[in-house]
């Protein structure tokens, strides 16, 4: 199989497929905010 | 409150029918309706009181469309209207024309996870495997146009669906107890291999 087995199709009205099992679509939100905060840090500490 | 859509199809009824019991005993039914369940019949001697019972599996949730939602040139209008993606859309449409049963729910976020866990405990279809599998054999897009299959080429296409389930179980060694993919299925074809069930069945859990 090419993609990943997805036996449930689960989407917010606004017509965007959200991962199965809930919590893995707003996480991409935290990695986002994380890496810019270790970006900030970094910046802050060797310029 | 914060709803999620969520869909899930089925080779059969029965399958469609044990998770939609099982959302009852959740008290989630009312957040259910049944697509397909007339062409999903097709075949089989519905008695009196399977056509009521599915009369109010049909109806058990109010989504406020057009009462005739289950229409050929509808299906996909339906399921976009209430957030399926245009892609998943179609090969539910396409799953209901060719004999397949869709539950369609909205439910509550915090509720989602359970309901989940029921509709694929009863055997619902891999999308991305079925479409796959439709695109591997010509086909592009549902087509409101087409008829839909007859009883032959209902059964035809479940006994597909059923080998199809089990060469997956077999090349990706999953564990054969549990859910019930191609549950109600006429019997396996002569692909089965030793690892089926005396009923041509095979239970999976992919938990």
């Amino acid at each position: 199989m090419a993609d990943e087995p997805r036996k449930v199709g689960v989407y917010d009205t606004d017509g965007n497929r959200t991962a199965t099992g809930g919590a893995a679509g707003s996480m991409n939100w935290w990695v986002i905010a994380l890496v810019v905060l270790v970006i900030l840090a970094l910046l802050y500490f060797f310029l | 409150m914060n709803k999620k859509t969520i869909v899930a199809l089925y080779d059969d009824l029965s399958g469609a029918e044990r998770a939609l019991s099982e959302l009852e005993a959740a008290n989630l039914r009312q957040d259910f309706t049944m697509m397909g369940a007339d062409s999903a019949k097709l075949g089989s001697s519905a008695s009196l009181a399977t056509e009521n019972r599915l009369e109010s599996w049909r109806h058990a949730a109010d989504f406020g469309e057009d009462p005739n939602f289950d229409a050929r040139d509808r299906r996909v209008s339906m399921l976009t209207g209430i957030g399926v993606t245009r892609e998943d859309a179609d090969v539910f449409a396409e799953g209901v024309r060719r004999g397949g049963v869709l539950l369609v729910g909205r439910v509550e976020e915090s509720m989602c996870d359970s309901a989940l866990a029921v509709m694929q405990r009863h055997g619902s279809v891999n999308i991305p495997g079925r479409a796959q599998g439709y695109r591997e054999a010509g086909w592009s897009g549902y087509d409101a146009a087409a008829a839909d299959y007859d009883s032959a080429q209902v059964a035809e296409e479940r006994r597909r669906a059923a080998a199809a389930s089990l060469r997956d179980v077999n090349t990706q060694g999953v564990n054969t107890q549990g859910a019930n993919p191609a549950a109600g299925a006429p019997a396996a074809t002569p692909t089965v291999t030793p690892a089926a069930t005396p009923t041509g069945r095979v239970d999976v859990n992919r938990d």
